[in-house]
């Protein structure tokens, strides 16, 4: 009954336009108030609590190492690299857009700043070439999608916290699934640029010193992704630590080797920072007070003995979950919504047998689908705003690539190996 | 205001420097002096707490943190600007609370000492009302500022 109240509260607080943060402290704050017997004081107490986490820490340095990129000359050095290896397919440039995506999302954690930059970056060069903006948008927008899971991932770091897992393991988790998207998103763009007649963005397959040059303008960034991936991997050092490692090596990169780098733009990214780590770290610490509420009101364990009291099967309870994050997903903030929701359907998750690092990588993936459907579709309406085309637009030509994303999304729920094998 | 927000962003993105040398350090010390630093851990939760709650003054001044405006988004002019002004008011008034609350909790903490660096808890737990504090009287500022706007209409 409590928990009833307290969230109509807080739906009706995000209905009025109230910053997120911010109605879910009501919400808390309103619990405590009303049902509560333990002293509000405990309420800012679970508010701060988890910023005593240090794998948490990895987010505001994932972030910052993000911001830092679009300075460095990485991602153009990427991009010729990914023209290099799918340029002379049909469809090439919309091709390499997305191989683009999948490596930088092997070095930035956050897939608003990679749409954002990858928006002013290839779209106006594929319009160059002839492809449709809408259709453009839909491919970058789509193709910040691998972000995400592929490590290092903010949603990734979160989820271990929430359901007791290492970051290491979901991050290993995260690279199969990224990669299966990649390839599927792909396969859509290719289709599409066969049926409207894209042209491949280069003429020939690329010779031997082509691709020997190309090699070495992009090794120091490949070797970032190793170093983070690996270093990680092999226990050299903690999710956190490779991400504070990692700027220091994007320093080095943007400053020594590639010399596109200005000292301004080391301070605007730190101030850049600084202001995404507080609006993000905000609605992760005010959720987690509202998850401790639920779990001091035993919803959870409720919801587990009413879900199995219904169903013994893994895999219905992953259709439904799948089915209303979708819908939840296109109202509400994933972040938000991931770290009220998975306390509560842990029990459940548990109890069916189903392992919480395959669970994580199914909501994870749901919920940044729901960035890019409307109405509030945050990478969506981002990369409409910086390419200027109208959300209705962009849906029409993103059909194809929303029928990838549910293969993908289909694939992740029913074949839990593609996130467990590299996890052994 | 503008200048409360940029002071906040400063301190903000020096803790964060200080932040990221620390972990680096930490790294060093542990492969290349074999003497890992032990006070990474309770250092970082007093820089993070002071870098979030600073962060979200400057975040607020620039509008930055996360809202649902769709339904928002389909009110007039107006309307809409005259409800901004109403949450505008409940939110100061929640973060206001929130910071006395914080104050409260700052002070019944203060002899507790983290383990290792005997750093007393008032000094992590006091960035509560701080940041609280200050987010407030930026949103308050915009409120006056519509409010003025709203009444300017109605003279002219």
């Amino acid at each position: 009954m409590s928990l009833i109240v307290i969230s109509l509260i807080m739906l009706l607080a995000f209905a009025l336009g109230m910053r997120l943060y911010i109605g879910i402290l009501i919400a808390v704050l309103a619990y405590f108030l009303l049902f509560g017997s333990v002293p509000l004081v405990i309420a800012v107490q679970r508010v701060v609590g988890p910023t005593e986490n240090t794998s948490l820490l990895a987010i505001p340095f994932f972030i910052m190492l993000g911001t830092l990129m679009s300075h460095t000359g990485i991602a153009e050095r990427m991009l010729r690299l990914a023209d290099l290896l799918v340029g002379r397919i049909r469809g090439g440039m919309g091709l390499a857009n997305i191989l683009l995506s999948t490596l930088m999302g092997g070095i930035s954690a956050s897939n608003l700043a990679d749409a954002a930059m990858l928006s002013r970056m290839m779209v106006p060069e594929m319009e160059r070439q002839g492809y449709d903006r809408a259709f453009a948008s839909a491919v970058t927008a789509a193709g910040s999608l691998v972000t995400p899971i592929i490590p290092p991932g903010i949603a990734l770091i979160i989820y271990a916290l929430l359901a007791d897992v290492s970051v290491g393991q979901m991050f290993m988790a995260g690279i199969l699934p990224g990669l299966i998207c990649a390839f599927l998103l792909m396969v859509a763009t290719y289709i599409t640029a066969v049926r409207r007649g894209y042209r491949p963005a280069r003429q020939s397959w690329p010779t031997a010193k082509e691709a020997g040059s190309t090699l070495v303008a992009t090794w120091p960034a490949l070797l970032l992704i190793v170093a983070i991936i690996g270093g990680i991997r092999a226990n050299v050092f903690t999710p956190t630590e490779a991400g504070a490692v990692a700027i220091v090596l994007v320093l080095i990169i943007g400053f020594v080797i590639y010399r596109q780098m200005r000292l301004a733009d080391v301070g605007a990214a730190l101030a850049e920072t600084a202001k995404s780590t507080a609006s993000i770290f905000l609605v992760i610490m005010a959720s987690s007070a509202l998850a401790w509420i639920f779990s001091l009101e035993q919803a959870g364990v409720g919801l587990s003995q009413f879900i199995t009291g219904h169903t013994d099967s893994p895999f219905a309870f992953l259709i439904v979950v799948n089915v209303v994050l979708l819908i939840a997903g296109m109202f509400m903030e994933g972040t938000a919504l991931m770290i009220v929701l998975v306390p509560l359907l842990m029990p459940t998750v548990r109890s069916l047998g189903i392992d919480p690092i395959h669970f994580g990588i199914v909501i994870i993936f749901n919920l940044s689908i729901g960035t890019l459907t409307p109405p509030v579709g945050t990478v969506m309406l981002l990369v409409c705003n910086i390419t200027k085309v109208s959300v209705a637009a962009f849906t029409k030509q993103a059909l194809l690539l929303y029928a990838a994303l549910f293969v993908t999304l289909g694939l992740l729920t029913y074949i839990p190996q593609i996130s467990l094998l590299l996890t052994r | 205001m503008k200048r409360l927000s940029s002071t906040a962003v400063w301190i903000a993105s020096i803790l964060l420097a200080v932040l990221i040398v620390l972990f680096n350090a930490a790294v060093l010390m542990r492969y290349v002096f074999h003497q890992p630093i032990h006070f990474t851990e309770e250092l970082s939760a007093l820089l993070l707490i002071w870098i979030v709650m600073v962060g979200a003054i400057a975040a607020e001044y620039e509008n930055q943190h996360l809202s649902i405006t769709v339904l928002t988004d389909l009110m007039r002019e107006r309307p809409r600007q005259m409800l901004g002004l109403v949450t505008d008011i409940l939110s100061v008034v929640v973060l206001l609370f929130v910071a006395w609350l914080g104050w409260r909790l700052a002070n019944t903490v203060q002899f507790k000492i983290t383990s290792i660096l005997r750093i007393s808890w008032f000094w992590i737990d006091l960035a509560v009302p701080v940041g609280a504090a200050g987010a407030a009287v930026i949103m308050a500022g915009r409120a006056a500022c519509t409010f003025k706007r709203l009444r300017m209409r109605d003279a002219g």
